[in-house]
């Protein structure tokens, strides 16, 4: 059997079974879930991770010889010891057989080790700060280059959207309401469908009236009481205002009602832009609601 | 679709998805059982755990597992026991 053969086969499964078996509601998960979307993206994930590791000429990452590549491994408890072939060929080599977790690792706790860029030959007439400033930089180019080596594929699909919004998307909505629940995952749920999208807009404008009566069936206490819980620091003007906005865009506009007069939205960009506007603010609120207790 | 529809169709995929999961995951067990040993008595076998895995896999991840070269040129797995 071919060295490492093996290992690259399981890895390949783990990061499979990785994906079925994540909680998109948990960050460390979804920040996992990006990386191993750069994987499957780029074809040259691990020979470009690998050229960071062994600190090549063109990048800001300290320069390691055969010795202290077998070390970098050595203190992330995974035992491969250079064989003397070209560095980044064996790095890749040794990439390709650990799966996403373990890539990650290697990542926040090898890559970016920062007594490696003070102990190791410096490459630039720079101070330690820059170079680390640097290499982060340079790494978080390459991951977002990862993510557009595929993106004609990837575009449409909401994985590729940063892991905040991922949190506020995938977050079940559980309040005591079970209607205003209902609207909200099913708003969501459209939303992933572009033919889906302006239905997604008019659950999520429903949900935004529903919320806004959670207090009570009077629509104008309760708005009030909802402000005043998510005002904590902000003015409650500055909500009152945004509850105004968004209301009234709800009834000039096609999302609440179908009259010839309403203005119709044909502009996807315009339709992400109001549905994730009015998806944070209800996110606010119901974050508030939950501290609360209520 | 009907919402009741709907939610009995999605309830079917996540079991089908479970027991799928369920099953690779045997089959993962026993790849990493060839880990621990040194040689390979029966690459039939081991080609079918391989073939058997990649059905598992989504396209990309199957092509990729069978892209891997798992046997060297100079190995050699001839059977010294066969009848001839």
């Amino acid at each position: 059997m071919i060295e490492g053969s093996i290992d690259r086969a399981v890895a390949i499964v783990q990061d499979h079974m990785f994906k079925q078996e994540m909680d998109q509601s948990n960050p460390d998960d979804l920040k996992l879930l990006k990386l191993l979307q750069c994987r499957e993206n780029n074809p040259d994930f691990e020979i470009e991770l690998a050229q960071m590791i062994c600190g090549e000429d063109d990048n800001s990452f300290p320069y390691r010889s055969s010795y202290y590549l077998t070390a970098f491994f050595e203190r992330l408890n995974l035992s491969f010891q250079h064989d003397g072939t070209t560095r980044r060929y064996w790095v890749e080599g040794v990439l390709k057989q650990l799966d996403i977790r373990q890539i990650s690792h290697v990542i926040s706790k090898g890559l970016f080790y920062k007594k490696d860029f003070k102990k190791l030959p410096k490459k630039h007439n720079a101070s330690v700060e820059e170079t680390y400033a640097k290499a982060i930089e340079e790494f978080q180019q390459f991951i977002s280059e990862s993510i557009k080596a595929n993106e004609e594929l990837d575009l449409a699909h909401l994985l590729n959207m940063n892991v905040n919004t991922d949190l506020l998307f995938n977050q079940e909505t559980n309040t005591k309401d079970t209607e205003l629940n209902d609207l909200i995952n099913e708003a969501k749920r459209r939303f992933l469908h572009p033919d889906d999208k302006q239905i997604a807009l008019e659950k999520i404008w429903d949900a935004f009236e529903r919320i806004k009566t959670y207090y009570g069936t009077d629509k104008k206490e309760s708005s009030t009481q909802l402000i005043s819980a998510i005002a904590t620091n902000l003015k409650k003007e500055e909500f009152e205002t945004e509850f105004l906005t968004l209301t009234k865009i709800g009834n000039s506009y096609r999302i609440r009602h179908h009259e010839t007069d309403k203005k119709e939205l044909t502009d996807l960009h315009q339709i992400d832009y109001l549905f994730f506007r009015a998806l944070t603010l209800i996110d606010l609120c119901l974050s508030k609601i939950k501290q609360n207790g209520d | 679709m009907e919402e009741p529809t709907q939610n009995i169709v999605e309830g079917i995929i996540k079991i089908a998805k479970a027991i799928d999961h369920g099953k690779l995951k045997r089959l993962l067990e026993r790849l990493t059982e060839y880990k621990k040993s040194t040689e390979l008595n029966n690459t039939d076998r081991f080609d079918e755990l391989i073939l058997e895995i990649s059905k598992h896999l989504p396209d990309d991840y199957a092509r990729k597992l069978k892209s891997i070269e798992f046997y060297s040129e100079t190995e050699d797995f001839s059977n010294d026991d066969l009848p001839f």
